[in-house]
């Protein structure tokens, strides 16, 4: 009957260690992907500011404007998905670092005060998704290594937690954000 | 930043008769040396012989006291006047050569051979955290702007205090290398650490390093994508996206690179927009050794030296500035 007691109260302990282990790492995951919506939101609100401060002098390069304009509208609209939510974001980060790119060749944007201090943020921005989308890829993987692995397993499917998707990094985020001034 | 070929011609230039002019004077002085070198050994002989007739038969037990004054009587005629010669030597290289070759890589650093990095720079490193510093002591501070980043490094040699088995007080060396204080590039709050990993295993380098910030900040460990850098580094850091915001992929290969090219595995830290870096190479730097002669090869290594140290930067693209 002890020894009962014993496994009973042992058993117990465990499951309270790992649950608690599950709740914390599924909130490592839920918490940096808060951490990717907070600059996501920082960088669209960013961006009207920057499409006005450059949209009068790019006469040639409508193209990258045109696409990072489009980008944001599609995240303006009401009840977006998830996905396109995602894939609008990818893209705003591989068109962004073009278009600060192409502003170097109008060295009167380069000398407005104004657009300096919108680079500075974006860059800034950009930087800090990228790290924030690593760290988010880092938790994703101790939380699916750990409900993927024995006993972590058991649990995860007993109390209903499933494995969570990484985000796939972009060409950009591979390098630096590098912008010269 | 100066290549090898920018160097010899510099030499062959501008130091090759300061280099001849303070080896004709190190060839001078060698007869002086050889002389007292001669007194030395003739002063012990004689000595020996006085402490042999005094103490005949007690000879063994005022052993120590003998070996106390045989060691007086070589410095008295020779070390003395070697460490003098020594002293002079270093003096004119620290006071015109170095400074010409400092120049030479990157005019707008600063010499100062008896400064050092201050002791609150090495603290605020919280790099050895865990020793106690209670000998603190260098020289060959260079500093000032290498592009836009601030950079001042110099040679440290620091110690500390224990008591052994028996309760006798003796020295550790906690580091003995070059220290380095830069701006870093990107702004940021809160603090991260990289310390080699002595052992691979993850297990035991859990136990390894500090686990709170000099504030008692909890630190957690790290695990970054690059495989190599995970195996070289045991990373601590307040946060986990500062940490992946300052090690960025290209920085952490920028980090294995200097390490492959120094020879050195780095320790550094981030704190406050600061970035602290300390390379254990445990040998003196900017030194002159009297045995050696003064050529274009004693030149080379010190130039070698400001050019590993300057290398960094560049490496680290510390210059990038994100910030105007």
């Amino acid at each position: 009957m002890e020894i009962l007691l014993i496994l009973l109260i042992a058993l117990i302990a465990i499951t309270i260690l790992f649950y608690n282990k599950l709740v914390k790492l599924s909130l490592k995951v839920k918490e940096s992907n808060a951490s990717i919506d907070v600059m996501y939101k920082q960088r669209f609100d960013t961006l009207p500011n920057l499409i006005q401060a450059v949209k009068g002098y790019m006469k040639h390069e409508q193209g990258v404007l045109e696409n990072v304009t489009k980008m944001r509208n599609i995240l303006a609209t009401p009840g977006i998905s998830e996905e396109e939510k995602h894939h609008a974001n990818q893209v705003l980060s591989q068109e962004l670092p073009k278009l600060l790119a192409v502003a170097e060749n109008y060295p009167e944007l380069q000398a407005s005060q104004n657009f300096l201090h919108l680079q500075q943020t974006i860059v800034h921005l950009e930087e800090n998704i990228a790290a924030a989308r690593r760290t988010y890829n880092a938790m994703v993987n101790a939380y699916n290594t750990f409900i993927k692995s024995f006993p972590g397993v058991l649990f995860a499917s007993v109390f209903g937690y499933k494995e969570s998707v990484l985000i796939e990094a972009t060409a950009e985020e591979r390098q630096n954000v590098r912008v010269e001034f | 930043m100066r290549t090898n070929e920018e160097f010899n011609h510099f030499y062959a230039q501008e130091l090759h008769a300061q280099t001849q002019r303070l080896e004709r004077q190190r060839d001078d002085n060698k007869p002086a040396l050889t002389k007292h070198r001669n007194q030395s050994i003739i002063a012990s002989v004689i000595y020996l012989i006085i402490v042999f007739i005094l103490f005949k038969s007690s000879i063994f037990s005022v052993f120590p006291l003998v070996i106390v004054g045989l060691v007086a009587v070589v410095f008295v005629f020779y070390f003395r006047h070697v460490n003098k010669f020594q002293k002079k030597m270093n003096d004119q290289i620290k006071s015109s050569l170095i400074p010409d070759l400092l120049h030479f890589v990157e005019p707008n650093l600063t010499y100062r051979p008896s400064e050092f990095i201050p002791k609150q720079d090495f603290l605020a490193s919280n790099l050895f955290a865990e020793h106690q510093v209670d000998i603190y002591n260098g020289d060959d501070l260079i500093g000032g702007y290498v592009g836009d980043t601030n950079i001042k490094f110099s040679e440290l040699n620091v110690k500390q205090r224990y008591k052994d088995s028996e309760g006798e007080t003796k020295e550790k060396t906690t580091f003995k290398g070059l220290f380095f204080v830069m701006d870093f590039n990107k702004s940021f709050e809160g603090s991260l650490y990289a310390l080699p990993k002595m052992v691979k295993n993850n297990f035991f380098s859990k136990f390894m390093g500090q686990r709170s910030t000099s504030s008692g900040e909890r630190l957690e460990q790290v695990d970054l994508e690059n495989g190599v850098f995970n195996d070289t580094f045991l990373v601590r850091t307040t946060d986990q996206l500062l940490a992946r915001y300052v090690l960025t992929p290209a920085f952490m290969e920028a980090l294995m690179r200097y390490k492959t090219k120094s020879d050195y595995i780095p320790m550094f830290s981030f704190s406050e927009g600061v970035m602290y870096l300390a390379l254990r190479t445990n040998r003196e730097h900017l030194e002159f050794n009297l045995r050696k002669g003064i050529d274009q090869e004693m030149v080379r290594t010190y130039f070698e030296d400001i050019n590993l140290s300057l290398q960094i930067v560049e490496e680290l693209q510390l210059n990038t500035r994100l910030w105007g």
